[in-house]
């Protein structure tokens, strides 16, 4: 169990989904226990004993995400020769191993750094705060942020925002090319808000 | 005869007696000092022991020159894995690796992989090849 699976498992839970965490850490299945119910198994994900034990059988994904691509690799082995219908989707940590996860043993690879930068490109896509223009003579910044699909600023009036101290609104610009100064309007989606701001000196 | 042995387990103790009349050099690779087994291999001369960070870091060291290698680490995913990856460098009927737990031997065995275990090291052919 890792934030990853931990995450993925509420999402899956919330949708109905039924999820078993197999992990060899006592410690662990009991976190698991205490916030998502008795969900887990304690094993090796490597062991076919505990893969059935866990329902693999009748189980229609099985997602090997732990830090060890040994252990992905041959715990998603086990789950397709004890369940040949199985989709089984590995965690790639180590690019430099990709290689020998190519072949047709496996469905779905995900590389680590490929989380990483898709993560970090959505919250840059659903808000960012970009410094454009830095006044050295007047220790003020022009910066934007950017409201994009998703982000929790959208819907409130700029008041509701905690933008920082001293800062002025010069400008909300639309996604379709409008600006806007009228300044009580709310945040729409793809919004930029220009504005600048005081840094200390 | 030049083999590699990666790993220090009871099955490397078991195969270095059954070879090392045979081979002009041994040389195990370690990540763990066994210090009992490395004394007993102190005055035999074709044996060598290699202590290293990573297996996985040293495999053209492993796999450069030697006629045969053994993957016999403690740890069956380690071996698994190690395998796969050795086998884009050396070709397979060249390789042995050590599965102890008997489902995942018998579905490598199925496989058609070069897998070994304590129970099957009379028949191996790799082992009967460096003993002719």
């Amino acid at each position: 169990m890792n934030n990853l699976t931990y995450n993925l498992a509420k999402k899956f839970i919330s949708q109905g989904d039924e999820v078993t965490f197999i992990d060899s850490d006592e410690e662990t299945a009991n976190k698991i226990e205490k916030t998502l119910g008795f969900i887990s198994i304690l094993g090796n994900s490597y062991n076919n004993q505990t893969q059935l034990e866990a329902g693999i059988e009748r189980a229609q994904y099985f997602i090997s995400a732990s830090s060890n691509d040994a252990i992905n690799f041959i715990g998603a082995q086990i789950a397709k020769s004890l369940n040949n219908d199985i989709n089984t989707i590995i965690l790639l940590n180590n690019i430099k191993n990709k290689e020998i996860f190519m072949g047709n043993e496996f469905d779905h690879i995900i590389e680590f750094d490929e989380i990483i930068s898709s993560k970090i490109n959505a919250y840059i896509t659903n808000q960012s705060d970009i410094n454009i223009y830095t006044d050295v003579d007047n220790y003020t910044e022009i910066r934007v942020i950017a409201a994009g699909t998703n982000s929790e600023i959208i819907g409130k009036s700029l008041k509701e925002l905690n933008l920082p101290k001293n800062s002025k609104i010069i400008a909300i610009l639309s996604s379709s090319g409008n600006i806007s100064h009228n300044f009580s309007d709310t945040i729409n989606p793809l919004d930029k808000i220009l504005l600048q701001v005081s840094i200390n000196n | 005869m030049k083999i590699s042995i990666i790993g220090i387990s009871n099955l490397t103790k078991i195969i270095i007696n059954k070879i090392e009349n045979y081979c002009e050099s041994i040389t195990i690779f370690s990540i763990d000092g066994d210090f009992d087994f490395i004394n007993e291999c102190k005055n035999k001369k074709n044996i060598k022991i290699v202590l290293v960070q990573d297996y996985f870091e040293n495999l053209d060291s492993i796999t450069n020159e030697s006629d045969y290698i053994f993957i016999l680490t403690d740890k069956d995913f380690n071996n698994s894995f190690l395998f796969h990856k050795i086998q884009l460098l050396v070709e397979q009927s060249k390789i042995q690796f050590f599965i102890k737990d008997t489902y995942l031997f018998d579905m490598y065995k199925n496989k058609k992989y070069s897998v070994i275990n304590e129970s099957s090291i009379e028949e191996n052919d790799l082992i009967n090849i460096i003993r002719s």
